[in-house]
């Protein structure tokens, strides 16, 4: 087991690299820069020499990307060339708010879409099934910024009063927080619930076809066993990859829902890096989510490998 | 088989779960048309919901609105705007004094201003904090002709310009120019990126980035009286219908902007009430001068007669904009003179104009245009066609802001279609475009009568004399048409009913929030 993590962790070095090679070139090759951002339309050519200079951006490429990955692994993620903050800063401000969105939204779709996948399997064919294979065919087509807005419409203006948006601290007031963190859990466990749905379903319906079952069936086993304790417990495996896989997504989808949400978390700060072309920032907050996905992939595998012990190392 | 009654009570205990979280919502008084007593109430906290967080808190430094409108109400300036567009009154000065030869402005300081650390503030606080404007750069262009201040005593200061500046005035009156506490910026090793160290009527609490920043009352402000909330909470909430929506449902008294897509929805809302006034922004058609074929007047008069501008304001403005031919300044600043240039639409005069320059069949010509501003890549669109009426054949380039700014900065365009705006004095609009050797003088137009009309009218500091100025140097420059005017944008925002003497102005600037006051 050991050595497997080992293993996985040293692959993870090299997928890493790539990812701060890409992240630092693609926001390069767009074009305009910090400068251009910067001065907007008092744009001149004196200013912008200037401000070139003080931010490195007239030194060739190759070594911009030294010097920050240089930085970078000593520790130093430098400077937002917009606001001023240290990028690490930035990134730990943010973080609980993104980690509890996407915590809130993966719960929402695990409670909804497991049960609904497990009642479809089970009436394969019949109309349940065909009810809750459409609403997962909805979830994965419906984009989340209109899921947003929709639920922005609905229940914080035609039908009650949940907040439109905006973040309150759950140490600040939780029961506040979590009913600021209702609307965009719901508008970003859409599409990922959908997803799970259709997992579940296919998962336990691979599992239903064994003979173990039809064999707890035969000897009289009641529903809630032999449907929890050997068909989902079986298929859980594959439910639990996807999980993990999602919640990266989910991270990279918070990226829409926060910023129709208000919420100051590391969708909305990228969001805010890419608008200001703001390099370090940007290079920062992508490398940051691309070690997220990494880890989170790991934590996935070793997951894995500990509740199958069929797996491999 | 799963028993069917088993989820049915599972998903109403989550709607139930549903129905607690927004059963506790701000009650409906909000909703109520309030009746409005006869005198002002004290007391109270106001919402307001800007586009986007602020880059900074340090006033000499940012260049965004966002962060002025975060920080413009804890600082005060020397003068002040007025309501009336372009004009200025003494604000932290009491009076000003201006010599005769216009090169020395004395100032009489008030002896009641206190920062929020309580030290009262004096002349040289205020002569230290025009050192340090001009020090980071930002706006040192605008205070480069004082040539040195003095403090003979702690309420009065002299300014020694070395030529003289009619603009200085309302520089100084600009709310950015702030004066700030010595002391404090001392104490926070030169920087104000995250305080507020200054004289006005709102004091900082706590600035968390991208939630919000909250301001107290500050209790020691010199006007008796103001402010009258007792605190002011700023959110950025950058989606339109989110903040549209928190608007109509109570959670922001105040929101600074108008979404031209929401408007209806807002102007249909019985407790939202929206106001509007004539603005800064204004846009207009840019052609560079030193590219054929605009390099022929001809050309560019053709083209200011053919279009159509009524019309593109009612398509892409709704017609809420106010159209211009003649005159730069909207009907509510002092300069406005109502001029006209180009009256009506006359294609037959286009026609003849480009005849005579050599293009009876027209010509093909490329408009470049920012992806960032819709209602610009809208109005190119209108313009394409009405020049086709023309055989002037346009294609549209829609570029990121960045890149676009940068092509017009370095003058690589043909056509343009854009605009300014947050111009407060006449030498504002004028000289930095229009100047020969002007800093965004992107259209590369340049004529003699003009540079010395500009340059009389930063010296003269007569108003009347030098509306008569900038009027002659307006039709001088649209008669050469280097641009093509379109129109000037109103300013809008929207509020509760219950919010009282909140007023717009043109500026945007929300310094009149020392006196709004909200119905309980």
């Amino acid at each position: 087991m050991i050595t497997y993590i080992a293993k996985r962790l040293g692959m993870a070095i090299p997928v890493l690299f790539g990812i701060s090679v890409i992240a630092f070139f693609i926001v390069r090759w767009v074009p305009g820069d910090t400068v251009t951002a910067l001065l907007g339309a008092q744009y001149s050519e004196e200013r912008a020499e200037t401000l070139r200079a003080r931010y490195g951006l007239d030194r060739p490429l190759p070594v911009q990307y030294g010097v920050w990955i240089g930085r970078v692994l000593r520790g130093d993620w430098g400077e937002s060339a917009y606001t001023g903050q240290p990028v690490a800063e930035a990134i730990r401000e943010r973080l609980p708010v993104t980690l509890q969105l996407v915590a809130i939204s993966l719960t929402f779709a695990l409670v909804v879409a497991v049960p609904l996948g497990v009642w479809a399997a089970l009436h394969r064919g019949g109309k349940v099934d065909f009810v809750v294979t459409l609403l997962g065919l909805l979830g994965v087509s419906v984009p989340g910024f209109w899921l947003g807005t929709l639920l922005i419409l609905l229940f914080s203006l035609q039908f009650a009063q949940l907040p439109s948006g905006g973040y309150i601290h759950w140490a600040v007031d939780p029961w506040q927080n979590l009913r600021h963190m209702v609307l965009p859990g719901l508008a970003l466990s859409g599409a990922v619930g959908a997803v799970l749905l259709r997992i579940t379903r296919s998962a336990v319906l691979d599992v239903l076809h064994e003979d173990y079952i039809l064999f707890a069936r035969a000897k009289g086993l009641p529903g809630r066993i032999w449907i929890f304790r050997h068909a989902l417990r079986n298929a859980v495996v594959p439910i639990i990859t996807i999980t993990g896989i999602q919640a990266g997504y989910l991270l990279g989808g918070s990226v829409v829902i926060e910023q129709i949400f208000a919420l100051p978390g590391i969708g909305m700060l990228s969001l805010q890096a890419i608008q200001n072309r703001d390099y370090a920032l940007l290079q920062g907050t992508v490398l940051f989510v691309g070690a997220c996905f990494v880890t989170i992939n790991i934590l996935v595998d070793c997951l894995h490998a500990w509740l199958d012990p069929r797996v491999s190392y | 088989m799963w028993p069917a009654n088993r989820s049915l009570a599972r998903s109403l205990l989550l709607s139930g779960g549903m129905a607690v979280l927004v059963g506790c919502g701000r009650g409906d008084d909000w909703m109520a048309v309030p009746d409005i007593p006869d005198e002002p109430v004290r007391g109270g906290t106001l919402t307001v919901a800007i586009q986007a967080d602020g880059r900074s808190l340090d006033p000499h430094r940012v260049t965004d609105a966002a962060a002025m409108r975060l920080i413009e109400n804890g600082y005060g300036t020397l003068m002040r705007y007025t309501d009336t567009y372009g004009e200025v009154e003494p604000y932290l000065a009491k009076s000003v004094h201006i010599a005769d030869d216009e090169r020395t402005y004395t100032f009489t300081l008030r002896d009641d201003v206190r920062f929020h650390s309580g030290r009262p503030m004096t002349a040289a606080d205020v002569g230290y904090s025009l050192d340090r404007i001009v020090a980071e750069e930002v706006r040192a262009e605008q205070f480069r002709a004082i040539a040195a201040w003095d403090a003979p005593d702690d309420h009065t200061l002299v300014l020694k310009l070395d030529e003289p500046l009619a603009p200085l005035l309302t520089y100084l009156a600009y709310p950015m120019n702030a004066v700030v506490d010595r002391e404090a910026v001392e104490e926070n090793e030169g920087s104000l990126e995250r305080v507020i160290a200054g004289t006005g009527p709102f004091k900082l609490r706590e600035w968390q980035r991208d939630r919000h920043l909250i301001l107290d009352r500050h209790p020691e402000y010199h006007v008796a009286g103001w402010p009258r909330l007792d605190q002011v909470i700023i959110r950025p909430i950058p989606d339109e219908t989110a903040r549209t929506t928190a608007l109509r449902n109570g959670e922001i008294d105040l929101m600074l902007d108008v979404p031209e897509k929401d408007r209806s929805i807002l102007e249909r809302t019985p407790h939202v009430r929206i106001a509007d006034v004539p603005g800064t922004f204004w846009e207009y058609i840019g052609l560079n001068v030193a590219r054929p074929p605009f390099d022929d007047v001809r050309v560019r008069q053709a083209i200011a007669w053919a279009i159509d501008r009524d019309m593109i304001n009612r398509i892409v403005k709704f017609g809420r904009a106010v159209t211009a031919d003649g005159d730069f300044f909207p009907p509510n600043h002092w300069a406005y003179t109502g001029q006209s240039v180009y009256p009506e639409v006359r294609l037959e005069t286009a026609r003849e104009l480009l005849a005579d320059a050599g293009y009876a069949d027209g010509f093909r010509t490329v408009m470049r245009v920012g992806s960032a501003f819709p209602y610009q890549v809208a109005a190119a669109q209108i313009v394409k066609q009405q020049l086709l009426a023309v055989d002037i054949d346009v294609e549209i380039i829609s570029q990121e802001s960045g890149v676009f700014f940068e092509a017009l900065g370095q003058g690589d365009f043909e056509m343009t279609l854009v605009g300014w705006l947050g111009f407060v004095d006449p030498d504002e609009w004028f000289y930095n475009i229009f100047h020969s050797t002007g800093t965004w003088n992107q259209q590369q137009y340049g004529r003699d009568e003009v540079d010395t009309l500009l340059a009389q009218g930063r010296r003269v500091t007569d108003r009347d004399e030098r509306r008569t100025l900038y009027g002659e140097a307006q039709r001088l420059i649209l008669e050469d048409a280097p641009v093509v005017l379109l129109y000037v944008n109103e300013q809008s925002s929207a509020m509760l009913r219950h919010v009282q003497e909140y007023r717009v102005h043109p500026t945007a600037t929300t310094l009149s929030l020392r006196e709004t006051w909200v119905v309980r």
